[in-house]
């Protein structure tokens, strides 16, 4: 069986073609090439694409590829696909309706013998 | 209400110590000496602080000091009659500051009254007869703050709204006294705030209401706010009240009043301000000016003012739950609470109006069935069958109308 790094150059000898076509799918920004090349080998582009978050949430994307799907350490190349996909595929703000807003949610930390009487 | 001045600490309190978490959750990461934190605290306790506004309640969220903006958190609104300290502030300019009752004077001029008039405080007061109505004021713009994408101006939250007593005289005595003639179709006013870039020659906002509107009995040129002089945010001396319309129609620190043959055309009458598509639009749509319509009659509304937002409720205990609700130029005829984001409904009871266009106050004690995270949610129904939404309601340019469902989050606890 080969593994992964040797995959993914097979694959990206053997079908450029194929990896041309995928890149398309992906938002034109800098360094979309490499997150295309990084990600096609193990998976559709479309697995990007269809996600949101932000850097933290695509961080341990990329660590639990890289612990149970046999991800290779990407270097330097990881800062550049953070900042690629944090800035085009985002958590997204369009909802219908956000959860009720921090400061009027119950405080988990804050001990229940410290909350203010409840208002007259 | 003698903890309403916790309301204020306890907020304050949970961002400082959040903060002070934060800080010394960093300062033991950077070995940070503590005393940053505790300077750090008082800096910001002293920002938050300076916003307060003379004669307002200090628990008001002061959206925009420059014009002077503030609204009132829902647990502030629990009174069945607003206070007047704690009524919200919407000013699209600069209130006046050397105001002279004894020299104040009220025109009704406009091309639709036969004789123009000049009316000063004390002849308001002695001529026409006084009328007391509890009537709603809310702002076109209150729940803003949901609207996705975003509207641009204040991010109000739920709290551009009040039901005070109002006392004054009728609109409609005073323009019969000057005579309004058959081609009337509007009024407009003029009041004594001045434009925020200074320029005294432009006003910084008039607006009005259809003549129909305005010979409403509840439509009341009005000096007292329960009883006692109008704050000066809320218009000293002297202001139109429209109860259930947009509250821009409620001019304050009144000085002309003009009968138009046409509608109005001041300031923020035309363009995006207080108006919504004259069709819906998807969210987003960039709509032209010649296809916005003005806001008239308000949708049907409520809060929830007690329990506040965000308390922690022992499962054992039933929890009292109460709060308002208004529709606008109708009234409302249902209210119902849901504790499980709406698949079921229980219905409340509501009381009557004080009088027309005033709101109406509900109040019920409901159990949870485990403990864990609850959101309380109501919802009215006026008269015409019109429900509140329980998603953020047609979106247009400038975020008016938002009447979705109000929602408090509660931790019940064992």
């Amino acid at each position: 069986m080969k593994s992964l790094p040797t995959l993914a150059l097979s694959l990206l000898l053997s079908g450029i073609s194929h990896h041309a076509l995928s890149a398309d799918e992906l938002k034109t920004g800098p360094n979309s090439e490499i997150v295309a090349q990084t990600c096609v080998p193990c998976h559709s582009l479309k697995l990007v694409t269809q996600n949101r978050a932000d850097r933290q949430g695509w961080l341990s994307m990329i660590r639990w590829m890289q612990e149970k799907q046999g991800l290779w350490p990407l270097g330097e190349n990881e800062d550049k696909i953070l900042d690629y996909l944090s800035t085009y595929y985002g958590p997204t703000k369009s909802f219908r309706r956000a959860p009720i807003p921090s400061e009027l949610m119950p405080a988990e930390l804050m001990p229940a013998e410290e909350m203010p009487p409840a208002e007259s | 209400m003698a903890n309403k001045q916790q309301g204020t600490n306890k907020g304050r309190r949970r961002f400082l110590r959040n903060l002070t978490h934060f800080t010394a959750a960093a300062g033991a990461f950077l070995s940070a000496p503590s005393v940053f934190a505790k300077a750090a605290a008082e800096n910001i306790a002293q920002t938050v602080s300076k916003y307060f506004i003379d004669g307002k309640h200090k628990g008001l969220t002061v959206l925009n000091d420059r014009p002077v903006n503030a609204e009132t958190p829902a647990h502030l609104l629990d009174e069945d009659v607003t206070s007047a300290d704690r009524l919200f502030v919407r000013n699209n300019g600069i209130p006046p500051t050397d105001i002279d009752t004894a020299s104040w004077q009220l025109t009704i001029e406009g091309e639709s009254v036969n004789k123009k008039i000049v009316i000063d405080l004390d002849e308001l007061k002695t001529k026409f007869k006084h009328y007391t109505y509890q009537l709603v004021l809310e702002c076109g713009g209150n729940g803003r703050s949901e609207f996705n994408p975003p509207a641009r101006g204040n991010q109000w939250s739920t709290g551009a709204v009040g039901c005070p007593s109002w006392t004054g005289v009728r609109l409609r005595d005073v323009l019969n006294a000057a005579g309004v003639k058959d081609d009337a179709v509007y009024i407009g006013y003029y009041g004594k705030d001045t434009h925020l870039s200074g320029d005294p020659a432009k006003k910084p906002i008039s607006r009005g209401v259809p003549i129909e509107k305005a010979m409403e009995k509840e439509s009341l040129i009005a000096w007292a706010i329960n009883g006692e002089d109008l704050p000066l945010m809320n218009g000293y001396p002297l202001r139109l009240v429209f109860g259930g319309w947009p509250a821009s129609t409620s001019g304050k620190w009144l000085e002309k009043i003009v009968v138009r043959n046409r509608e109005h055309d001041g300031p923020k009458m035309g363009g995006f301000s207080y108006r919504v598509p004259c069709k819906p639009v998807a969210p987003g749509t960039e709509v032209a000016a010649a296809d916005m319509c003005i806001i008239e009659s308000m949708p049907v509304k409520s809060l929830i003012t007690t329990p506040r937002s965000g308390i922690v409720h022992a499962i054992a205990d039933l929890l009292p739950i109460s709060g308002h609700a208004w529709a606008g130029d109708n009234s409302v005829t249902r209210l119902e609470v849901s504790i499980d984001f709406g698949q079921t409904w229980k219905k409340v009871k509501l009381s009557k109006p004080a009088n027309r266009l005033a709101w109406q106050n509900w109040r019920t004690e409901i159990s949870f069935p485990q403990t864990g995270y609850f959101e309380v949610w109501a919802r009215a129904t006026d008269d015409q069958g019109r429900q509140q939404p329980m998603v953020v309601p047609g979106w247009n340019p400038r975020g008016y109308l938002n009447n979705a469902c109000h929602r408090v989050a509660v931790r019940v606890t064992a």
